[in-house]
């Protein structure tokens, strides 16, 4: 797998302008001020002040567009609050696309944003340097794994060594999953098992891949199992989102062709993605990516293909697995694939088939857990809220596991429980049916 | 705009009562709360403060009234009439912060909660209780509680079930004077005026609410859901009126338009035919024993009727998705026109064919487009006018239909508003449906509770010297 | 009557009579009695000033009936009994039942608040009020409310003046939502062997599936007067009325009768004849009998047992009604010895610590009873309802010192 370095630091433009320009004035007059959405919202449910409600946050953005309210830090705080989860989609009787007016503002006030705020170490080693590399990132995280396996990880804990790091290195430490494993490349082939039924290509991704390889390996036997022959496509790489969220579009975009170009998009049925964060960004290449270049038709023709792998199973006909898991399980809905692509009763039919399992409904399952992205590194405070917030549901719920289908989300509910002594297995709805498949 | 009508020791004081972090006072952060679901009146208040004790919301209006400065409480900001609309600017008291479901008592059937608790918490709450909440306004994924008791909220299941004030028991109250008092509490009614049911519904403009007693119902067993396609208006009303003549009350009983199924049918196609007049959604629950009687029994009404189908929900799935096309009625208004606004008038059952036609006539008199769903149980209608709100000449025939037909309402026994309030939106309305000498009752009855009229002013009710505002635009609304 | 200091009694047919009266009467500070059915005219304090009695009994008409918008207008004079005969034409009622029925007006019921048995399953009239005429202390005719059953246009006076006991306004017509009267109805009733099972009992009802009309409570001598046949020597008999479509009350009837079956409880199942003058004994209870005293107690359902209880150990000659909505009449047939202790010292301080309130609804020798063992003690709220009596009375006309 090539490690092709998009350019990194994205340029300033027409900084004297307003902000908001760049979006058509007809998404902000979709919403008509009703207010429905605002209890759907995490932030507003954590702190009541309908500057921090997607209705708004609307409303300041509109405003400042117009030139009616200032853009001052108050402002830009509680636009940076937001999660952006999208609860308030699927909560708007008008259809506000939410998402393509927060994310272009954004992305337009970090090409305004100071230089040295653009380029501190965080943007430059992380997010640009790391993420979007698989490999640098399980290089990266060797040292952890060692660590983990030595028992430092808990001694530099209990010792407050982890206290000397960056804050923001802290918490990207304290949100690895434990025990990290090391697993083998998938290959790019996977024959179906007993008879084809479908040919599809998985996409991997970045952090996935570094930390969750065996959900993939998982993800792949499950596809084997209802007769699909999987492809791996070498080509591929990050889908580009956390850049996109972090205001970085070019960059993005340039991820974005990167992976148009890397799958065969005619030798297969489906491109199939189980984190929903990156199958919610690559099925919306052609919104978040709009410019007329000679590789629109491309990114448009991968997203056309994209697939959940939940979503795809139930609409192949999933062979039922028959090895019996006797667990209390609940799962929690990731915002990317609840709000974001609407399939929501999918993971939960597929888990239901499992034999043994007592599927319990968490509350507040559609209530974002705080991960968002990098969230939980820009806004600790917000993000630990809420992730106590969906522990302590999770825990009314008495299942002692957690299932859930993004990386992001794995991460912050591992994490919370973890800091809290909980007893929970947090897993993929894949590393189960995967379960059931193998013992059955 | 108003200019600032408060004085910076007034928030110095307000921030020591809560903490800095409690009290907005930049103009770009009250931006937001210059307006709720009613945006055609804009003001912005001087200060937002969020208490999350009734001590605090009390020591918040002694300082109001120390300072001289209108105060005005505010829940989730979903009124359709401007029922949190900020006259005068003055402080506002946001109070989503107190949001605890203080107590469930399935015994004694109520359950406690603060006024910022969201309608559909307590439901959530209560989920497999085997009780649950009443009053579901449409609008319950978000509005409150405490909004619920101000406004008495209703919602599509009020034929059977009743309003908000048929749910509340009692109430804490934080009084315009800065008093605590508690009205009613967890037994069914007290001894003296029905105060709790004459403050229901007030508008915020007698008291401000800070904790609620609310009566729990039992779950119903079962549900039959229906839905009957029909031929003519006339033909629908009339199964309403036979069904209802059988001594069978639906728990909903919701109509929708040709011009709604025409849209619907196109966004969603749930094969409805297009020459449709009306369709009807029926739904009866209860013990299980009595449904399956009760359903034959409207199916066999609204077939007598003339139903061209009467489609019958099976299971959950099908019940979800004959409701579907109820809940997604708005989201294809949207299809139809740029820009749309709802009503809310009630007009005595059987005047539903006659209101339904005289909003065709007025619709066709002001070259507008009107179609309807709404809650034809109670006969309270919800006609949405659409329009561009580009086209000036347009905007100004879509008022002047909207108040021919809230006219035509009073005219026909009816009321301009069932379920979202004056507010700001209808207070000139409020000399059309009662005489000078009602609404001077009126004003001594708020003048008992709050006498220096700073708290809410500008609401409900039409004073001398404060004249209602003149509408220039219509409200684009998309709850009911 | 006799009970009131009457000089003279208007009664007018005109709803524009009595607004004059009542304007005369301001302008002279000239007290005003509103006097319906006259069936509760004891019911609080005793006024002593002398005055006008307004009597609303020929105030009767029927203003407007449409049966299939299931309203109806009355005039407030009109009888409970006549307004249900009207009804009952279309096969509709207003589920109130008061005692009295055929003296007892619809002004009335609304400013005493009066209720019957089917309060639990039905409410009471706050829940079918939808709209008013009154006239207030000056004289004034005022609306509220409309004639749809929907409506938010307003402060709400019809729940204001429920209750009110004519000292904020004298009513003179009435809209009231109604409800089908249903395919059937009977009453299920069992012997309740010790007073703790009576909590077992209505917190067994609360939670089964079950959803009965009516829920009462019978203890003491009044049972014989029901059950003596049946139950001679029972202390206590709780009815549970089952009302609904056939095949409803048949599966609630099957289901309670295996609920009490498994707790060998003796059942029996009243209907028709019996199960009508069964009903009629429960909605009569507060009236029957020509009771010396009556007190009212609102009460959390939950507690209604333990006051029952405590009644029975004060003053065992007690005759108790309670109520599954935490309701309990409290009936002497002879004059107490020391009412002001009963009441002062026990009653009103439980009615009080078991969440509710406790006032005395029926008094035949009210002389020299005290606020405080009337309506016990003050309640801040009762500072607003003075404020609005201002408002709505100026000169206190209206049923002056009713309340004490």
């Amino acid at each position: 797998m090539r490690d092709q370095a998009p350019s990194s630091a994205p340029q300033a433009s027409h900084p004297h302008a307003l902000p908001g320009q760049s979006i058509d004035y007809q998404l902000f007059l979709d919403c008509v001020h009703c207010g429905l959405c605002t209890a759907a919202c995490p932030t507003y449910c954590e702190l009541g002040n309908e500057n921090d409600s997607p209705r708004g946050r609307i409303y300041l953005m509109r405003g400042v567009a117009d030139g009616r309210i200032e853009l001052n830090d108050q402002v830009l705080h509680h636009l940076d609050l937001c999660l952006d989860c999208r609860a308030c989609e699927t909560a708007c009787p008008s259809g506000v696309q939410y998402g393509r007016l927060i994310e272009p503002f954004r992305a337009e006030l970090a090409e305004r944003a100071p230089a040295k705020e653009r380029s501190d170490w965080f943007r430059r080693w992380i997010l640009f340097g790391l993420f979007p590399y698989r490999e640098r990132m399980r290089k990266a995280l060797f040292p952890a794994r060692i660590a983990q396996r030595l028992g430092l990880m808990k001694f530099a804990a209990v010792t407050g060594l982890l206290r000397l790091l960056p804050q923001r290195l802290q918490r990207l430490v304290a949100m690895l999953p434990s025990p990290l494993v090391h697993e083998p490349p998938l290959p790019e082939r996977l024959p179906a098992k007993g008879k084809q039924r479908a040919r599809v290509a998985l996409f991997t991704g970045c952090v996935a891949d570094a930390m969750f390889r065996s959900t993939h390996w998982a993800t792949a036997r499950v596809l084997q199992e209802n007769g699909c022959e999987v492809l791996v496509p070498p080509g591929q790489t990050c889908c580009g989102a956390i850049h996109l969220h972090a205001g970085a579009s070019e960059p993005a975009r340039q991820l974005a062709d990167q992976n148009a170009a890397a799958f065969p998009l005619d030798e297969v049925d489906a491109v199939i993605v189980n984190v929903a964060g990156c199958g919610a960004m690559l099925k919306e290449y052609d919104h978040c990516f709009p410019m007329a270049d000679a590789n629109h038709a491309a990114r448009a023709a991968l997203s056309a293909k994209v697939r959940d792998v939940h979503e795809f199973l139930l609409e192949l006909g999933p062979v039922a697995p028959r090895g019996a898991i006797h667990r209390n399980v609940t799962y929690h809905d990731a915002c990317h694939l609840a709000h974001a692509q609407k399939v929501v009763d999918a993971p939960r039919a597929l888990l239901s088939m499992i034999p043994g399992l007592s599927l319990r409904e968490l509350p507040e399952s559609l209530l974002c857990c705080g991960a968002a992205g990098t969230y939980n590194l820009t806004e600790p405070e917000m993000s630990d809220r809420l992730a106590r917030r969906k522990l302590d549901n999770i825990e009314a719920t008495g299942a002692t596991t957690v299932v859930t289908a993004n990386a992001g989300c794995l991460l912050q509910i591992m994490r919370e429980a973890r800091g809290r002594n909980a007893k929970l297995d947090v897993v993929h709805p894949m590393d189960l049916l995967d379960q059931s498949y193998q013992a059955g | 705009m108003n200019s600032r009508t408060v004085s910076s020791k007034l928030i110095s004081d307000l921030v020591a009562i809560v903490g800095a972090d409690r009290v907005l006072s930049a103009r770009s952060e009250l931006a937001v709360y210059e307006c709720d679901g009613f945006v055609i009146e804009k003001n912005s208040p001087d200060v937002a403060v969020f208490p999350r004790t009734t001590a605090e919301v009390a020591a918040i209006v002694h300082l109001c009234n120390e300072h001289s400065v209108p105060f005005v409480p505010r829940g989730a900001g979903t009124s359709l009439a401007g029922g949190c609309l900020p006259v005068g600017g003055g402080v506002m008291i946001v109070l989503t912060q107190m949001k605890q479901i203080v107590e469930i008592n399935l015994r004694d059937r109520y359950a406690v909660v603060e006024p910022g608790v969201v309608n559909v918490w307590l439901t959530q709450a209560l989920r497999g209780s085997g009780y649950h909440y009443a009053p579901d306004p449409s609008s319950q994924g978000a509005c409150t509680i405490g909004g619920n008791v101000a406004t008495n909220s209703g919602g599509p299941h009020t034929l059977k079930y009743g309003v908000t004030v048929n749910h509340v028991l009692g109430f804490e109250a934080v009084m315009a004077d800065g008093r605590t008092v508690q009205f009613g509490g967890p037994t069914a009614e007290s001894f003296g005026p029905d105060l709790v049911g004459g403050l229901v519904g007030s508008e915020g403009t007698l008291a401000i609410v800070t904790k609620v007693w609310v009566r729990l119902t039992r779950d119903p067993q079962g549900y039959r859901t229906m839905l009957g396609v029909f031929d003519s208006v006339e033909d629908a009303t009339q199964s309403i009126s036979e069904i209802v003549g059988a001594g069978i009350i639906p728990a909903a009983l919701e109509m929708m338009d040709q011009g709604i199924v025409v849209a619907l049918e196109e966004a969603f196609q749930f094969g409805f035919p297009l020459d449709a007049a009306a369709v009807l959604l029926i739904e009866v629950d209860g013990l299980e024993a009595g449904l399956d009687a009760q359903r034959d029994a409207i199916v066999d009404i609204c077939t007598r009727c003339g139903a061209r189908e009467v489609r019958q929900a099976a299971d959950d799935a099908q019940r979800a998705k004959l409701w579907k096309c109820r809940k997604q009625a708005f989201g294809a208004v949207g299809r139809l026109s740029p820009s749309y606004c709802t009503q809310d008038g009630v007009v005595p059952r059987t005047k539903l064919p006659h209101i339904l036609r005289r909003i065709t006539e007025i619709g066709a008199k002001h070259e507008v487009r009107i179609v309807n769903v709404f809650h034809a149980g109670d006969g309270n209608l919800h006609p949405i006018v659409l329009f561009d709100e580009r086209d000036a000449a347009q905007v100004r025939r879509v008022l002047a239909a909207s108040n021919e037909i809230l006219e035509e309402c009073i005219a026909a026994g009816g009321s301009v508003t069932g379920e979202h309030g004056i507010g700001v939106e209808k207070i000139d309305l409020m000399k059309k449906l009662f005489t000078p000498d009602d609404l001077e009752v009126m004003g001594r009855f708020r003048a008992a509770f709050n006498p220096q009229g700073n708290l809410s002013p500008g609401k409900m009710l039409p004073t001398a010297g404060a004249c209602g505002m003149e509408q220039i635009h219509p409200g684009r609304q998309a709850a009911m | 009557m006799s009970l009131l200091p009457l000089t003279k009694t208007n009664t007018s047919d005109d709803e524009a009579d009595v607004c004059a009266a009542i304007a005369e009467a301001s302008a002279a500070r000239t007290p005003v009695y509103a006097i319906g059915g006259g069936t509760s005219l004891s019911f609080g304090c005793l006024p002593s000033e002398a005055g006008l009695g307004v009597r609303t009994t020929s105030l009767a008409k029927l203003i407007d009936y449409p049966a299939r918008d299931m309203t109806i207008t009355v005039q407030a004079g009109m009888t409970y009994a006549e307004l249900s005969r009207l009804l009952a034409q279309e096969n509709q009622r207003l589920p109130i039942d008061p005692p009295q029925a055929e003296q007892a007006t619809i002004g009335g019921i609304l400013a005493t608040n009066t209720s019957g048995p089917r309060r639990y399953g039905c409410g009471t009239l706050r829940d079918y009020l939808i709209g008013l005429s009154a006239v207030d202390g000056r004289g004034t005719l005022f609306h509220a409310g409309g004639r749809v059953v929907k409506n938010v246009a307003g402060y709400d006076f019809c729940r204001l003046l429920i209750g009110s006991l004519g000292s904020l306004a004298v009513v003179t017509q009435a809209t009231i939502k109604v409800i089908p009267i249903p395919e059937r109805s009977l009453m299920l009733a069992c012997a309740l062997r010790s007073a703790n099972e009576m909590e077992t009992m209505l917190a067994d009802l609360v939670a089964s599936p079950i959803m009965p009309s009516a829920v009462q409570v019978l203890c003491g001598k009044s049972v014989q007067k029901v059950f003596a046949d049946r139950w001679g020597d029972v202390r206590a008999v709780l009815a549970v009325g089952l009302e609904g479509t056939q095949a409803e009350v048949e599966w609630m009837r099957t289901s309670l009768e295996s609920r009490w079956g498994q707790k060998r409880l003796a059942i029996e199942r009243v209907e028709n004849e019996r199960g009508e003058a069964v009903w009629r004994h429960l909605s009569e209870f507060p009236a029957a009998d020509d009771p010396a005293l009556v007190l009212k107690a609102v009460l959390m359902p939950s507690r209604v047992a333990d006051f029952c209880d405590l009644v029975h150990s004060l003053a065992p000659e007690a005759e108790l009604l309670a109520d599954g909505r935490g309701h309990v009449f409290v009936k002497f047939l002879a004059p107490l010895d020391d009412a002001a202790g009963l009441l002062i010292r026990h009653l009103h301080p439980a009615a009080i610590q078991l969440g509710g309130r406790l006032a005395v609804v029926h008094n035949a020798e009210p002389q020299g009873w005290t606020r405080q063992m009337i309506w016990g003690g003050r309640t801040e709220a009762d500072d607003f309802v003075d404020a609005i009596r201002r408002q709505f009375d100026p000169h206190n006309i209206l049923n002056p010192g009713r309340w004490g």
